[in-house]
C-alpha cells in the first residue's frame, strides 16, 4: 500500500530546477527517512509531497486523490507536516500549540470540543509534557520545544507525519529520544513517517525505508540495508567511509581524512 | 462568560465615554434637559450629539479592527490602515473634488474620498497575490509616500480655502456629522465587521508562521478575504471621518495588555478601545477651546502617541518579526 505518490515531479525557482523529474512512492505504515547532502532537493521534496509547493510537471497523489484536488484543511486532515523552522509567539502556552493542531478539524464557529481537549491531553502525555501544558513557549529547553511541536503535530491525528529535521538543535540524547517517540508512534498507531534526517547511523536504526536523493533526484530507494552501503554513500554525500555491523545499526567510520 | 468578565470594565468605561460625550459640550444638555426647554435640549442631542457620536464609534471601531486583521495579516505590530497608502489615497480624491467643483456638499467629499481609498486596495488587492505580507506592508510604505507627494503636488497648485478643507479632512474631524451620513456609514460597516468577527475565529493559525499555518490547514483565500475586509473597512471609516491615523496601531495594542493573543479574543477589546478613544478624543476636540471645534485627529495623536511610547516601555506586547 502507498501513502502518496508522485509521478515524474519537477519543481522551478526561476530558472533552477529544483527537484527533476522525480518518481516516489511512500509506503503505508512504516517510517521512510529522506537523506541527502544540503541543498538536495529534500525540504522542497517534503514540501511539494504536502502541498506546500507547487510542482511545475507531474501528479502527487494522497492515497487515492489527486493533492491538487483537496482544500490545505483536507490534506491537513490526512497529512501533518512540521517545518524545519517552525516559529510561534514567544508567549503562547504548550497547550495551546497544541490545541493549533485541532485547526483542521474546527466548525464554522471554531469552538473546541471536548473530544479536542481530550485529544490535546492525550498528545501531552505521549510527549510527556502534561506537567508543562501551561507554560510559555520561550520557558522550554529546545529538547521539551520540539517535543511540544510534535504533540501540535500529534493533535492532528493524521495518518501520515513529516518532519523537517526534526533532531537539528537537539543534543544526542534528546535526538534519540524524540527518533524512539516518532517509532513508537509508528508501532502503536501505525502512522506513516517521512522524516529528513541527516544522521546515516539514524536513519538505518529508526527508518524502514530510506529515500536516498542527489541534485533533486532519487538516486535509490529502499530498506537501509538495499539502500547504504560504502559506494551510496560516497555517491550521495562524496564522504569515504567504512561501514561496521555495531548492535542493530551501523557506524560509519570515515577513512582517509 | 469570564472572557465577558474581564472585559466588563472595558464596557463600562465605552458607556461612560458614550454618556459623557452625549451631556457635555458648548451647551449643557443635561441642565437644560431638566428645565422647561427639555424639547430643544432632545432636539440637540439627537440631531447634533447622536449622529456625530454614532459616526465616531463607526470609525473607531472599523479602524481598530481593520489595524487588527492587517496587524494578524502580516504577522506585525506595526501594520495599519494608514500605513497601506490608503488614507493618502482618499486624501487625493477628495482634493481633486474640491478642486473640480468647489461648490460641492460633504457627500460629494465623502464619496470621493470613498473613491479614492477604494481605488487605492484595489491597487494592494493586486499586489497582495504577488507578494509576502511584510513586502506587502513595505509596498504600501512606498506607495503612501508617493500618494503623499502627489498630494503636495496638488495642493501647490490649489487655492487657499480649498486646502484649509482638505487639511481639517486630513486630520480626522466629525464637524461634518448629519443624521443620514451616521445612518448610512453605520448600516454598511455592520455588516463588514460581523463578517470580520467571523473571519478572526479562524485566523489563529496566523500566530505561527506562514508554512506552519499552512500545513494546519489555513486556506491561501482567508488571508485574501482578511485584506479585503480591512481595506474596506478602512474605507468606510475614511469616508466617515477623514484621513484618521494612528487609531488602527493604537487600539490593537491597549487590547493586547488585557493578556489576550488570539484575533478572535482580541477583537472585542480592540473594537471597544476603538469606539473609547474616537468619542474621548472627539469630545476633548470639541469643548476644549469650546466653540472652536479642533479635528479630533490631533487629540488622538497628541495624547495617543506618549501613552503609546509609554505603554510599550513598559511591557512590550509580544513582537513576533517573521522572516
Amino acid at each position: 500500500m502507498t501513502a502518496i505518490s508522485a509521478h515524474h515531479i519537477c519543481v522551478q525557482y526561476q530558472q533552477t530546477q529544483v527537484l527533476k523529474q522525480l518518481d516516489v512512492t511512500l509506503p503505508e505504515g512504516k517510517v521512510t527517512a529522506l537523506l541527502g547532502a544540503n541543498g538536495c532537493g529534500k525540504s522542497t521534496l517534503l514540501k511539494a509531497l504536502s502541498g506546500q509547493q507547487t510542482i511545475t510537471e507531474g501528479e502527487i497523489r494522497l492515497g487515492q486523490d489527486p493533492l491538487d484536488e483537496l482544500s490545505r484543511k483536507a490534506i491537513a486532515r490526512k497529512l501533518a507536516f512540521l517545518p524545519q523552522h517552525p516559529q510561534a509567539p514567544d508567549t503562547m502556552t504548550v497547550a495551546e500549540l497544541v490545541m493549533l493542531g485541532r485547526y483542521p478539524y474546527r466548525r464554522f464557529l471554531a469552538i473546541s470540543s471536548a473530544e479536542d481537549h481530550r485529544i490535546v491531553q492525550d498528545a501531552l502525555v505521549k510527549t510527556g509534557l502534561e506537567t508543562l501544558a501551561d507554560r510559555h513557549l520561550n520557558r522550554l529547553s529546545g529538547g521539551q520545544r520540539q517535543r511540544a511541536w510534535l504533540a501540535m503535530v500529534l493533535a492532528q491525528q493524521a495518518p501520515i507525519m513529516m518532519l523537517d529535521e526534526p533532531t537539528s538543535f537537539l543534543d544526542i540524547a534528546h535526538q534519540y529520544e524524540l527518533l524512539s517517540l516518532v517509532r513508537q508512534l509508528n508501532r502503536e498507531q501505525g502512522t506513516t513517517v517521512v522524516m529528513v534526517l541527516h544522521d546515516i547511523s539514524q536513519a538505518i536504526y529508526f527508518s524502514d525505508h530510506i529515500l536516498l536523493m542527489k541534485q533533486g533526484q532519487i538516486l535509490a530507494q529502499g530498506t537501509p540495508g538495499e539502500v547504504i552501503n560504502e559506494h551510496s554513500i560516497q555517491q550521495v554525500f562524496g564522504f569515504n567511509c567504512r561501514l561496521e555491523q555495531a548492535g542493530e545499526t551501523q557506524l560509519l567510520v570515515p577513512e582517509g581524512y | 462568560m469570564s472572557y465577558l468578565l474581564r472585559h466588563s470594565w472595558l464596557v463600562a468605561l465605552a458607556l461612560i465615554s458614550v454618556l459623557l460625550y452625549l451631556f457635555n459640550g458648548s451647551a449643557d444638555t443635561l441642565a437644560l434637559l431638566l428645565s422647561e426647554q427639555s424639547e430643544l435640549a432632545w432636539q440637540l442631542v439627537m440631531e447634533l450629539r447622536v449622529p456625530r457620536l454614532l459616526l465616531a464609534i463607526t470609525a473607531g471601531a472599523c479602524l481598530a479592527c481593520s489595524g487588527l486583521l492587517l496587524q494578524t495579516l502580516t504577522g506585525n505590530h506595526l501594520a495599519d490602515p494608514g500605513i497601506l497608502g490608503i488614507n493618502q489615497g482618499a486624501a487625493i480624491a477628495v482634493l481633486c473634488s474640491v478642486m473640480l467643483l468647489p461648490e460641492q456638499m460633504l457627500v460629494g467629499q465623502a464619496l470621493a474620498g470613498a473613491t479614492g481609498s477604494l481605488l487605492t486596495l484595489a491597487v494592494i488587492g493586486w499586489l497582495s497575490q504577488r507578494l509576502s505580507p511584510v513586502a506587502l506592508i513595505l509596498c504600501g510604505i512606498g506607495l503612501s509616500a508617493l500618494l503623499s507627494a502627489l498630494l503636495n503636488l496638488l495642493m501647490l497648485s490649489a487655492e487657499t480655502h480649498q486646502i484649509g478643507q482638505v487639511l481639517t479632512w486630513l486630520s480626522g474631524s466629525l464637524s461634518g456629522a448629519y443624521q443620514e451620513k451616521a445612518l448610512w456609514l453605520l448600516a454598511m460597516a455592520l455588516p463588514v465587521l460581523m463578517l470580520s468577527i467571523l473571519l478572526a475565529l479562524h485566523l489563529k493559525p496566523m500566530l505561527l508562521d506562514q508554512h506552519t499555518a499552512m500545513a494546519l490547514g489555513l486556506e491561501s483565500s482567508t488571508r485574501l478575504y482578511c485584506l479585503l475586509a480591512a481595506g474596506v473597512l478602512s474605507a468606510l471609516a475614511v469616508t466617515a471621518v477623514g484621513a484618521l491615523a494612528f487609531i488602527g496601531l493604537l487600539a490593537p495594542h491597549l487590547a493586547r495588555f488585557s493578556g489576550e493573543k488570539t484575533p478572535a479574543a482580541l477583537l472585542l477589546p480592540t473594537l471597544l478601545w476603538g469606539c473609547i478613544l474616537c468619542v474621548l478624543a472627539d469630545l476633548i476636540a470639541r469643548t476644549l477651546f469650546a466653540p472652536i471645534q479642533l479635528p479630533f485627529g490631533l487629540i488622538i495623536a497628541i495624547t495617543g502617541v506618549p501613552v503609546f511610547i509609554f505603554l510599550l516601555l513598559k511591557k512590550p506586547p509580544a513582537a513576533k518579526v517573521l522572516s
